[in-house]
């Protein structure tokens, strides 16, 4: 497994699209939270927010990278496509794991907050479920189930909007709802540990739907 | 590794590619596979490979290490080296290993270009040299090849043409398809039509009717007459070369005294018509 995410590292950065949502999750944290005052966890859902674009738009970018010849070499010579789609979402989920850390510095270091240990808590909790619902949106609008590429872009957009607007729809805004919603983390901690199980789950049932698509497609 | 009534379709409304394949692939066996385009030869070596899945039958036994190439070979901004390093780590080896492997097998089929280059630099023949050699990192139980002889050259052909056969010796089986020509001597072949395996007669270098086919060139040669040389079953002449089917047994005299007489040899190849 981690010969192939080497290999599939190597590719996203031979590739070099990897660079467009990093960069644009870079500006929003830049944007959005320079000298914010008030609570911390206020730019910890800014962070989340821009977090599940941003992890959307790379997973699909990770997964879209391989032609589907060269990934069926990939394939043959890891003993299954599985370990390849495996070592994908590993490596989608790492590179949003490293940007929520970024996510939960920046804000602490760029802004003027009065902060404590909880708030960074609620602030992980509630980027990692931005970062698991951004993978399994984006594994879910990726070429493994919508082979057409402006239907793919499209369909991902709607739902990353949706999750981010509709009202107290779990996990993704009701988690900011939360993050917005009080000045005491600790009240915060209980809602976001729910959401946060939510989106595991929604990220479970993503892949697998994905798997079951992919291998129907073969 | 056997196939048993195995069809093939993409999607629910798709057309059926392949109806009912039955193929039995023992191990030493080097198979060919012939059919025109479009005919399911690509989806029958995906299947083999392990790559997609029969849409209904059943494939079983498929041995541990394969080696697959595809038809089409896309390139990208990583190097010969790098990828051929990557995927030998994917296969298991060490990574000085996998790096000496890739290099060993691009020396092996005459490489030609920058191997630390990007792969979108190369000529459609050396591309086609980087994915046998990745298919052949870690000797495999079965080599699937779709196409494998588009786009090389003459040695190199010959040189793929060898390894089959020793991949084929050494007890594992070899799977490729070809149109046109072969290149390769298959231990056993089959043509696909209509969705379906057919058998056709396989050649052998020794048995009843063997023949060996002699291409020679006389550009300033002194003339013969080829039909009247003992054990001659066959002449076609062209403008420059003439191809000459003659017995086994006479095979050695022939060339003797066409080199003799200022011919030179361009091709020797055992044949069961």
């Amino acid at each position: 497994m981690g010969a192939l995410m080497r290999y599939r590292a190597a590719t996203v950065a031979h590739g070099q699209r990897y660079l467009a949502p990093v960069l644009l999750f870079g500006i929003a944290l830049c944007v959005l939270t320079i000298n914010d005052q008030g609570p911390l966890t206020g730019s910890y859902g800014v962070a989340a927010g821009s977090l599940l674009l941003t992890t959307c738009w790379l997973t699909t970018t990770i997964l879209n990278l391989e032609d589907p010849a060269r990934r069926a070499v990939s394939a043959v010579a890891a003993g299954g496509s599985g370990r390849v789609l495996s070592a994908e979402l590993l490596l989608a989920l790492s590179s949003g794991v490293v940007l929520a850390a970024v996510g939960l510095v920046f804000p602490i270091v760029a802004g003027h907050h009065v902060w404590s240990g909880v708030d960074v808590v609620a602030g992980a909790v509630a980027e990692l479920t931005a970062v698991l619902t951004g993978t399994a949106v984006g594994v879910t609008t990726s070429r493994l189930v919508l082979p057409r590429p402006g239907f793919s872009l499209l369909t991902a957009l709607i739902v990353v909007i949706v999750l981010l607007v509709a009202p107290d729809l779990p996990p993704v805004h009701s988690t900011l709802a939360t993050l917005s919603g009080s000045d005491d983390a600790r009240d915060q901690l209980v809602p976001l540990g729910r959401d946060l199980l939510i989106a595991a789950v929604v990220f479970a049932f993503c892949v697998a739907g994905t798997r079951a698509v992919a291998i129907r497609r073969d | 590794m056997r196939l048993a009534g195995v069809g093939k379709r993409y999607g629910l409304a798709g057309r059926w590619l392949l109806t009912g394949v039955d193929l039995e692939l023992p191990g030493g066996a080097s198979v060919a596979i012939e059919g025109t385009n479009g005919s399911g030869k690509s989806t029958l070596l995906r299947l083999i490979a392990g790559v997609s899945r029969p849409s209904r039958g059943t494939i079983t036994q498929l041995p541990p290490v394969v080696g697959y190439v595809p038809d089409r070979f896309p390139v990208d901004r990583m190097s010969p080296d790098a990828y051929l390093a990557h995927l030998g780590r994917i296969r298991g080896l060490p990574a000085d290993d996998a790096r000496r492997a890739g290099r060993r097998w691009l020396e092996e089929f005459a490489f030609v270009g920058d191997p630390e280059g990007p792969m979108r630099a190369l000529s459609k023949g050396n591309a086609q040299k980087v994915a046998l050699a990745q298919a052949l990192l870690v000797p495999p139980d079965l080599l699937v090849l779709d196409e494998p002889w588009s786009g090389l050259d003459a040695e190199a052909g010959e040189t793929l043409s060898r390894i089959v056969d020793d991949v084929a010796r050494q007890g594992a089986t070899a799977v490729f398809t070809y149109h046109g020509a072969a290149r390769c001597r298959s231990t056993v072949s089959y043509a696909l039509t209509d969705g379906r395996l057919h058998p056709t007669p396989g050649r052998r270098t020794s048995g009843a009717g063997a023949v060996v086919d002699v291409v020679l060139r006389g550009e300033a040669a002194r003339p013969i007459e080829w039909a009247r040389v003992t054990g001659v079953v066959r002449v076609v002449a062209s403008a420059c070369d003439v191809r000459i089917a003659v017995r086994p047994e006479a095979s050695d005299r022939l060339l003797l005294h066409a080199l003799s007489n200022g011919w030179s040899v361009l091709e020797v190849r055992s044949w069961v018509p």
